[in-house]
């Protein structure tokens, strides 16, 4: 069941993948992206001191210019050290590795919830539908990081906390696209006659409901995994994110302020590299959107 | 139903939304693992302490009737007590709100003015070379995390190049205090005009070039986006092929025809902007040091910085309760001013 | 009127779309006449390049399209050479369009009044009371009743048929010299429908303008228009006075059309099948090679596969593109 699911989804994705490949933002996105990915997976393996990418401080490395180890850009170090004497690169590659988990996780999680949530809301209608979508719009109206940040001010920081309260942030919207597609759906022809040959609610909601509802979702995913990496960063730079010594762009942003006017790379790179992997994401997600949205008929 | 009732059913519904985030604020401290006491104690309690917060907060007694407390307690402006802070949470609220508003408000309106004539240029040629470095320079800007913008921007231009002053409100902590600046709507800019001492106006302002900036970039980026988006929608419709087909120009067909048309969900985006702005202030106003602010009490209530923040109630849940429950009203308000708008433009939303 | 000089003559042209899966030839060498005070039908399915011809004479085809021949001469002047500045002073004054779905086509957030007094004054100096005086004539002219109270109107707020009217009103209000209707009766209602081909019979004595009326209803046609022109993928079929091709359709194409047409009989005894025709338009990336329309015709034969027909004068002032003359 799950199988012919994926592969319904999967014929579909094919349909669209041709045109989308000749958009250049999209290709540009995708290899920044893809770029990315590769570093957070291969972190450990092309880090120049994977060591201290994970958090081991070395101690005297340019005790003449910082006795904090905040060493300026060198041979030895491509981008410098920051506190404690950490290679800034391998620090970096460990904070994107952090960065793309956590954003992964958070937008799957999110948008399992969502799909949960919307197509029982759209499938099922009535005091269920009702109910379910006022608890969305709730959950709609309190600002991303506000929620978050009261979630993970209550759980305590750390990765698993950051994932819980990110991924109970970002639902909402996938609730939302899912029951407006699922209560398109379930009057159509095909669900009509499923039901009336007797067919169970599951088999309806995961053969023929699921698939169909996916698309608007897949399109919301792209735009959201740039905001929840910049979420996460967010946490992070206030102190409720991962805990160190786990590498964390956001939190490497912070810890620079106390060097900031003089150690400028510690500031400098984690943005960069922070900035550029949300540029990927937005990109893909914007070239995705542009070609999917409804709105936008293309002028022939 | 005509403009009254939509009006009355729209508060309506604002107002079971903002008691369904009490709800969930309430419920999020009561419900999820730990002593909720904690919470609210501050670093380590001892257990007089501890005691004590039980017995203020009514923590034995049964949920709904804490609930009660606590809605009782709201209804009469009473928010908690600041742990860190040692105040009430209304007061710190009322003072921090003017000047987090008049930054939000700013960059609003920079971003308005700078966001949508360049959505309106992009629209102008769809895939056309400028068309794609203005969604670059939109994603871009979209893509920049405030914090660090603002680190660079100060880096920049303020220790770098000496231009701006590197924090606080007029350049140092001492500035308003030292320049007399009654407090008449608390917030220092507004303040600082309205009892005529421009000078330093002029100079509170100022300081708040760099704030501004960084807080609008992000809202810059998505009002592109939207205003383009909006404008290539529109001029795809029939109305503005009959606008053509009689001749109207097109720089005449831009300004009055399509505008009036795409403008809505401009107006939504920049009201959202507006209360996402008061989120952004949670980064600005640490960095720049801009205090009194919503954000600095943010940053104050998570403990600054604290890399060593344990579970035993260090974050100041009361105040990130007040700041929530504040920002998310104004997230609903802007929503409700955002509706009103786009039904007096749009008048087919009315029937 | 066979000699005097046409308002509008089209001669060989040619239009193609590009798109991402090939080359389009949505017009192929169309010639066409519009004398004076003439009105002119157009009629084909959809597909048949019909709306085309309308927005190729008015300059507004859409981006992806070319126009890769032929010429397009309104009282003398060549529209498709002439400067950008010029085409728009005569949309509106001396061309004029009134479009098929009136709702979508007059702007949701503007009042009727602001509409067409821009209209007006767009190309005429005057100032806004005149303009709207002359609105309110013209709104007048086409028989809707307190044209005071319609001006403070939105779009929305007026029925299908009203809105149509309105629509007609903005198009004659600059006294124009030709007006292009593109299916101006298909989104509205059968008796609506009636009542605005009386309207425009009215008006046309009245008002003295040329009309190019585009519709795939080969009925109405018959109705209000002098002469017809039948067109199918791309290419003009048939030509001819109204009444001749009505009661002697000559292309197979036509006769087909016409076969089509429901007509009510006395009893259901003498109620014959609706006729259709087989098949369905081809494909244009990859029409078929020869006459467009052999596939689908009862007469096909040799010829008709290998090339295509020239559209030959059969009669006076009748002409048809078809081996089979």
């Amino acid at each position: 069941m799950l199988a012919d699911t994926l592969q319904n989804i999967k014929r579909r994705a094919n349909v669209w993948t041709k045109p989308l490949l000749k958009d250049r933002i999209f290709l540009v996105g995708a290899i920044i992206i893809g770029i990315m990915i590769f570093i957070a997976i291969f972190a450990p393996w092309i880090s120049p001191y994977p060591a201290q990418g994970e958090g081991e401080t070395v101690p005297n490395v340019c005790p003449a210019i910082s006795p904090a180890g905040v060493c300026p850009p060198s041979f030895q170090h491509l981008f410098g050290t920051e506190q404690g004497g950490r290679d800034l690169l391998s620090r970096i590659f460990f904070g994107i590795r952090t960065s793309i988990l956590v954003s992964f996780l958070v937008v799957m999680l999110a948008m399992g919830i969502g799909l949960a949530v919307g197509l029982t809301a759209g499938y099922f209608g009535g005091l269920v539908d009702e109910a379910l979508m006022r608890i969305t719009d709730i959950f709609l109206a309190i600002p991303h990081i506000l929620l978050a940040l009261n979630i993970v001010a209550i759980l305590g920081p750390g990765l698993v906390d950051v994932f819980i309260a990110l991924g109970a942030t970002w639902w909402p919207a996938f609730a939302r696209l899912a029951r407006s597609q699922a209560v398109a759906i379930r009057n159509r022809p095909f669900v009509m006659i499923a039901k009336a040959i007797g067919a169970p609610n599951r088999h309806i909601v995961f053969k023929h409901i699921l698939p169909n509802s996916i698309s608007p979702l897949l399109v919301q995913m792209s735009i959201d995994l740039g905001a929840v990496v910049l979420a996460e960063a967010g946490l992070s730079f206030i102190g409720l994110g991962v805990r160190p010594p786990t590498a964390d762009l956001g939190q490497m942003i912070f810890a620079a302020i106390d060097f900031i006017t003089t150690s400028w790379w510690v500031a400098l790179f984690p943005g960069l590299f922070l900035t550029l992997l949300v540029l990927g994401f937005n990109m893909i997600g914007d070239a995705v959107r542009d070609r999917f949205d409804p709105r936008l008929r293309r002028q022939f | 139903m005509n403009l009254a009732t939509y009006v009355a059913r729209r508060a309506a519904l604002s107002v079971f939304v903002v008691l369904g985030v009490l709800i969930i604020t309430f419920y999020l401290s009561h419900i999820l693992p730990g002593n909720p006491a904690l919470l609210f104690a501050g670093t380590n309690p001892s257990p007089q302490e501890i005691a004590r917060i039980t017995d203020q907060l009514g923590l034995k007694k049964p949920l709904y009737e804490q609930f009660f407390i606590y809605i009782n307690g709201l209804l009469h402006g009473n928010l908690g007590e600041s742990i860190s802070l040692q105040a009430p949470v209304t007061t710190l609220l009322a003072e921090a709100l003017p000047n987090s508003i008049t930054l939000a408000t700013l960059a609003t309106l920079v971003a308005g003015a700078v966001g949508i004539p360049l959505g309106i240029l992009a629209s102008r040629s769809r895939n056309s070379l400028l068309d794609n470095i203005l969604r670059i320079f939109s994603m871009g800007l979209v893509a920049l995390p405030y914090f660090w913008l603002g680190l660079l921007l100060q880096l920049a231009f303020a220790s770098g190049l000496h231009i701006f002053p590197i924090a606080s409100y007029g350049g140092s902590l001492f500035f308003i205090s030292q320049n007399n600046i009654p407090t008449i709507t608390g917030s220092y800019l507004l303040d600082a005009i309205l009892s005529g001492r421009f000078s330093a106006a002029a100079q509170i302002l100022w300081s708040m070039v760099l704030p501004v900036i960084t807080l609008a970039a992000f809202p810059t980026g998505v009002i592109i986006r939207q205003t383009r988006g909006a404008m290539l929608a529109v001029l795809n419709q029939d109305y503005i092929r009959t606008a053509r087909a009689y001749g109207i120009p097109n720089n005449v067909i831009e300004r009055k025809y399509a505008l009036k048309n795409a403008i809505s969900p401009v107006l939504v985006a920049l009201a959202l902007v507006f209360a996402g702005s008061l989120v952004g202030t949670v980064f600005i106003e640490y960095i720049f040091f801009l205090q009194p602010g919503l954000g600095f009490l943010i940053f104050q209530a998570t403990g600054v910085g604290s890399t060593t923040t344990s579970l035993a109630g260090a974050p100041d849940y009361s105040l990130i309760q007040g700041v929530t429950i504040v920002i998310t009203v104004a997230y609903v308000i802007m929503n409700f001013v955002a509706d009103i708008l786009q039904m007096l433009i749009d008048r087919r939303i009315k029937l | 009127m066979t000699h005097a000089v046409p308002l509008l003559e089209i001669r060989d042209l040619t239009v193609e779309y590009i798109t991402h899966a090939g080359t389009i030839k949505a017009l192929d060498r169309i010639s066409l006449k519009v004398n004076r005070s003439e009105f002119l039908g157009i009629v084909g399915e959809s597909g048949s390049g019909k709306s085309t011809l309308a927005y190729a004479t008015i300059g507004l085809l859409p981006q992806n399209s070319r126009v890769t021949g032929g010429s397009i001469t309104f009282d003398g002047k060549d529209l498709l050479k002439a400067p950008p500045k010029e085409i728009t002073s005569l949309r509106g004054r001396r061309i004029s369009m009134v479009f098929q779905d009136p709702m979508t086509s007059l702007n949701p957030v503007f009042k009727i009044e602001e509409q067409i007094c821009r209209v007006i004054q767009q190309h005429k100096a005057v100032n806004k009371k005149i303009a709207r005086d002359i609105a309110l004539e013209h709104l007048a002219h086409v028989e809707l009743p307190e044209a005071n109270r319609i001006l403070e109107l939105y779009p929305f707020e007026l029925s299908g048929g009203m809105q149509q009217r309105v629509m007609i009103a903005m198009a004659l209000s600059l006294s124009p010299d030709l007006v292009i209707a593109d299916e101006p009766t298909s989104a509205v209602d059968a008796t609506i429908q009636f009542q605005i081909l009386e309207l425009l019979s009215r008006l046309r004595q009245s008002q003295n303008f040329s009309m190019l009326f585009i519709t795939h209803n080969l009925d109405i046609v018959s109705q209000i228009c002098d002469r017809v022109v039948v067109m199918y993928a791309g290419r003009v079929v048939e030509e001819g006075s109204s009444h001749d091709v009505f009661s002697d359709p000559k292309h197979p194409y036509t006769q087909a059309l016409m076969k089509s047409i429901p007509r009510p009989r006395k009893s259901i005894a003498e109620s014959k099948r609706l006729s259709v025709i087989e098949g369905s338009i081809p494909d244009m990336l990859f029409p078929p090679k020869g006459c467009k329309f052999h596939p689908r015709c009862p007469y096909a034969f040799d010829k008709c596969k290998q090339e295509e027909p020239e559209l030959k004068e059969v009669t006076e002032g009748r002409k048809i593109a078809c081996h089979l003359y």
